[in-house]
């Protein structure tokens, strides 16, 4: 069934959240029918999924060994 | 071919963007009379030989330029044309031409990658919610549920602290230790079943400020005017900066890490608490008000602003690095 598309401002004030699935489900489905006829907003959600793939990139740091060795063994000392 | 008029009955209209004058994907079938022109809407899934035969053979009027298109977004189609003959119907030659362009612009529908560069369908970014499922590689702790619960969490727990120290690798590495013995000694007091994580989060905070209290360096910014409706509107406003330079296309893509700890790094506090623990941490915007101790509105507006300063930044990184010389040359 189709419905009345919501205008490019409301799903440039959506944007983030819907990215972060924190939309209720009628309004992700609102923004995701537009994103996937409109050719202004595609491309700034195409924008934004770049940006989150680079902090997922930056975000995969794991803590240094020496620094996890330490805790673990202040951690075993408050156990004795 | 000819515009032709839209059916605002039925086809969803964008208003602003000049978008959804048709429906797509949908197969438009053009039939040219001598004088005139007589279309066709059709929704895909039909039968297309079968329907273009029957409406060429309707014509009456030959000969006649039939057309056949798939309509994609913003009026974007796939169209192949035939002179047919005077007995109005069409050569064989070109009706294997028009199907395999139908066929043709079917595949291109599938593949999602029409013009607008729509590679993946929009949906929202995945979130780790879960601990990592590797297996703790030393013994278990005596406190029943830490080494399970709690430990897996420590390279998360370590890059929020990374920045909240401002990158300082001693202090982080003395907040992160800090905050493990806390939970550990305070392990009875983690609920079952709550969000181990972000337990661990506020723990981490928590002695960040205690120790920002007695040195008080930390710097804040004022809420008074926070509004998340007109602070989301920086999605707009980063990519338009973008676009203006050219860079929309490359910039995330060709940026260092370290240009983004650093511009995290240069961020107020209070926006970089929020922008670390939902881009880097993980943590959903209620998750990261009981963390904080901030109401969801203000999690929302400090987390937009932070983003857009954060790429804004990231812009100016490229600028320097003479990112958009090369994107103009």
């Amino acid at each position: 069934m189709k419905r009345d598309m919501i205008p490019c401002d409301v799903v440039v004030q959506r944007l983030w959240a819907f990215i972060d699935g924190e939309l209720d489900p009628v309004s992700e489905d609102q923004v995701r029918e537009h994103l996937e006829m409109c050719n202004r907003c595609y491309p700034r959600y195409d924008f934004q999924r770049a940006y989150f793939r680079l902090m997922e990139k930056v975000a995969a740091q794991p803590v240094p060994d020496e620094l996890r060795s330490r805790i673990f063994e202040s951690l075993l000392a408050e156990t004795e | 071919m000819a515009a032709v008029p839209a059916r605002e009955d039925e086809n969803p209209s964008c208003g602003r963007c000049d978008y959804g004058k048709w429906p797509w994907p949908s197969l438009r079938i053009a039939v040219h009379p001598p004088s005139g022109n007589r279309f066709e809407n059709l929704p895909v899934g039909g039968s297309p030989r079968d329907t273009w035969v029957s409406r060429t053979l309707k014509t009456g009027a030959k000969p006649a330029t039939l057309s056949v298109a798939i309509n994609g977004p913003h009026n974007q189609n796939n169209e192949t044309s035939s002179r047919v003959e005077g007995d109005g119907r069409l050569p064989a030659m070109s009706l294997e031409s028009i199907m395999q362009r139908l066929r043709d612009a079917f595949d291109m529908l599938n593949r999602r990658d029409p013009v607008i560069g729509m590679n993946e369908p929009p949906a929202p970014r995945p979130r780790r919610d879960d601990a990592p499922t590797e297996k703790p590689d030393h013994p278990a702790l005596e406190k029943e549920g830490f080494s399970e619960e709690a430990l897996p969490w420590m390279d998360a727990v370590h890059r929020f602290a990374m920045r909240l120290t401002h990158s300082d690798q001693e202090r982080a590495a003395d907040l992160v230790q800090d905050t493990f013995l806390k939970a550990y000694r305070s392990w009875h007091q983690f609920e079952r079943g709550t969000s181990c994580r972000s337990w661990l989060f506020t723990i981490c905070k928590n002695t960040h400020l205690k120790i920002l209290d007695e040195a008080r360096t930390r710097r804040e910014i004022t809420d008074a005017d926070l509004d998340a409706d007109v602070d989301a509107m920086g999605v707009l406003e980063v990519h338009e900066h973008a676009k203006s330079l050219q860079l929309d296309g490359q910039l995330f893509d060709s940026t260092l890490d370290r240009h983004v700890v650093e511009a995290i790094d240069a961020l107020p506090d209070d926006y970089r608490d929020v922008l670390v623990l939902s881009d880097l941490g993980d943590l959903n915007y209620a998750e990261i008000s009981q963390v904080l101790d901030i109401p969801i509105g203000t999690v929302k507006s400090r987390l937009f602003r932070a983003r857009r300063r954060l790429q804004e930044q990231l812009i100016d990184y490229a600028a320097d690095v003479g990112l958009i010389q090369d994107a103009s040359a």
